[in-house]
């Protein structure tokens, strides 16, 4: 009931979800136990790979430096393969997190029967856009957290023991620094292209969430957003081994590039420019989505029914309409 | 101030589901939106605040077009419902920020509301100290007071819930307030209260919007009415000059005796009889005057003679009826 394109009482949305992920205790006790394991993992692979393992890391040093020697200093199969996938597991898990929390999210809301009330205040797209940007920023919280505890757990351990083991066993499958983009831009790539995949993907699920009346549904819900993440991370897993042959189709390609370019841009296939590029057109695509988003939010925050698939939605969006929203 | 309501049109497709629905509120009162089930009260007023879109037609408070910007308007939907799972001081609290309430402003209406609406057990923690806990389990904490641990709506019960979301709808003192069903599915006790506070608000020359089922609320607290059949408009109008331009039609008599010859005598329709208590259809009082005359003159005794105008229920009735045919 806000003015027209104001976005008014976002940040009230924003704040309340946020307060209640945080005051959520399922939600702490999982993500708490995810910590655990994350500070617990350098000391146990410490304990079982570490005291064993020297000549071992020896023997794979040598064959990367053979491989310099020989002049084989691009990265090579095993490296890119690494690379891109514990960074697509990353990304999968984050998105699949986020897309799940939103999804829920949207359904109680709708099924609290509070919408009516909460729409006297605010616009249908702001709340949806308050809850998008509070889920993320626990998801990436919690996330920054896990990360936090394994480089903790790696400091404290390697007080106490040699844990240079983990170096050698990334040296051996060639991921060297030397070869290898790891610096603090790789650090901002990463966060930023794991952002934007998060918005969009959480747009669609957001999307999908709002089309649903009851909890029941919200599996299938969840099922548009998945399935987008799913194809991307197998495409990026299967394809970006192979070489830097895909590397500026797969970083521009919607999508496929949040999975695809940081491991690209890591292997030194592509550059910044590339890279921001990338960055606009998901920006654009967020937008666009937004904006088809926008039309129907309206109509499916309302409605009540069983569950709209997202081809429906899309034509409801496009103008085709029809839809009872009673 | 003056709320204007001008042509709100809304369809599904070919199904129109509001036509043409107007309605003027020049001064502060209550106005009631009645109907049978899925006439369109519940989409006209979504439409008023802008949930849904509208096919045609304008809303507007003092001539601008009605929204939170200039005008305060607090909402209780027809659907009740809380957030299960998280606190009612968050939620009232929630609200409360959502409608631009500052937090000191909001905590003191919520504990106005709380104790107006007999609900502070469930946001507040109880006054008095909680009885010392067992010798055993004392602790390093005993003495203190015991944690209070707030209610979440999933364990108050609908009408104590229906309590709360009241609370959200009047946390921003609002002057235009809308009510669709304020009374269902609360117990006579809280019926009272509910009627309490909106005659406070009444008094207090906030403009009331009311759409309910219950006849007799509505004629207790409105001045005028609209009453949709069908996605129509059939009867529209100040409620006393409505019930004035149907007349004096109903009698209620009791007598001593057996009256019923006399009454069919005089041409009125026995509606329904119970031990000498009458409840009679008089086409005027010229008819009620004769049959009175004709009672006296036949030496029964009249215990009770009460000619009324027809009840809102029977005017709603009969309108709704009149387009069923």
């Amino acid at each position: 009931m806000n003015k027209k394109g104001s976005l008014t009482g976002l940040g009230k949305v924003y704040g309340f979800t946020l307060i209640q992920l945080l005051k959520n205790k399922s939600n702490l006790i999982s993500f708490g136990i995810i910590i655990i394991a994350a500070i617990a993992a350098v000391p146990v692979m410490s304990a079982f790979m570490g005291g064993g393992s020297a000549e071992t890391a020896v023997f794979y040093t040598d064959v990367t430096t053979v491989e310099a020697f020989l002049g084989e200093d691009e990265v090579g199969f095993d490296a890119r393969y690494f690379i891109q996938y514990a960074y697509s597991i990353v990304v999968m898990m984050i998105c699949i997190f986020a897309c799940t929390y939103i999804v829920r999210s949207i359904i109680e809301e709708k099924s609290s029967k509070l919408v009516e009330t909460l729409l006297v205040s605010i616009r249908s797209d702001a709340m949806i856009l308050g809850k998008i940007m509070a889920i993320i920023t626990f998801i990436f919280f919690m996330f920054m957290l896990i990360a936090a505890g394994f480089g903790l757990s790696y400091l404290v351990t390697g007080m106490f023991t040699d844990t240079s083991f983990i170096g050698e066993k990334l040296a051996s499958v060639g991921l060297d620094s030397g070869i290898i983009n790891i610096g603090s831009d790789l650090a901002v790539v990463v966060v930023i292209s794991l952002l934007l995949a998060c918005i969009a993907l959480s747009q669609i699920a957001a999307l999908s969430g709002a089309g649903c009346s009851s909890m029941e549904d919200m599996e299938s819900a969840n099922m548009a957003a998945t399935m987008i993440i799913l194809v991307c991370y197998m495409v990026t897993v299967f394809i970006t081994p192979l070489g830097s042959g895909a590397a500026v189709f797969m970083s521009l390609c919607p999508f496929l590039s949040s999975f695809a370019a940081p491991a690209y841009y890591a292997a030194g296939d592509i550059g910044m420019t590339i890279m921001i590029i990338s960055w606009v057109i998901q920006i654009a695509v967020i937008a666009v989505i937004h904006k088809i988003s926008g039309k129907v939010y309206d109509s499916l925050i309302m409605y009540k029914g069983s569950r709209l698939k997202m081809a429906r939605i899309l034509s409801m969006a496009m103008g085709r309409k029809g839809e009872n929203d009673k | 101030m003056s709320l204007s309501v001008r042509n709100l049109r809304k369809s599904y497709g070919d199904k129109v589901v509001v036509e043409d629905l107007s309605f003027e509120m020049p001064k502060p009162g209550v106005y009631a939106i009645l109907g049978t089930n899925g006439a369109g009260k519940t989409t006209s007023i979504r439409m008023m605040l802008s949930m849904l879109s509208r096919d045609g037609g304008e809303v507007l408070w003092n001539g601008e077009p009605l929204t939170t910007d200039i005008c305060n308007v607090g909402y209780l939907a027809e659907e009740r419902g809380l957030y299960p799972k998280y606190s009612l001081m968050d939620q009232l609290m929630y609200f409360a920020e959502l409608r631009g309430v500052t937090k000191a402003e909001a905590r003191e209406r919520i504990r106005y509301w709380a104790e107006r609406l007999e609900a502070e057990e469930y946001l507040y923690p109880p006054a008095e100290t909680a009885p010392a806990p067992d010798k055993k389990k004392r602790g390093k904490n005993s003495g203190r007071k015991k944690a209070f641990k707030p209610k979440l709506a999933d364990q108050l019960s609908k009408g104590n819930q229906q309590k709360i979301q009241f609370m959200i709808a009047m946390i921003s003192d609002p002057e235009l307030i809308i009510l669709d069903e304020p009374l269902s599915g609360l117990d006579p006790v809280n019926t009272d209260l509910f009627k309490g506070i909106i005659r406070e608000q009444i008094a207090a020359g906030k403009y009331l919007i009311m759409s309910s089922h219950q006849m007799a609320t509505v004629e207790e607290f409105c001045t005028d009415i609209t009453i949709l059949n069908r996605s129509k408009t059939v009867l529209q109008g100040n409620l006393n000059e409505i019930k004035k331009s149907y007349g004096r039609v109903n009698l209620h008599l009791k007598t001593e005796e057996d009256a019923k010859d006399i009454i069919d005598r005089t041409g009125a329709v026995l509606i329904s009889e119970k031990e000498h208590e009458y409840q009679i259809k008089v086409t005027g009082e010229e008819q009620a005057n004769r049959l009175l005359g004709s009672l006296i003159e036949a030496g029964i005794t009249v215990v009770t003679f009460d000619l009324r105008e027809p009840s809102l229920h029977e005017i709603f009735v009969e309108k709704v009826g009149e387009v069923h045919e």
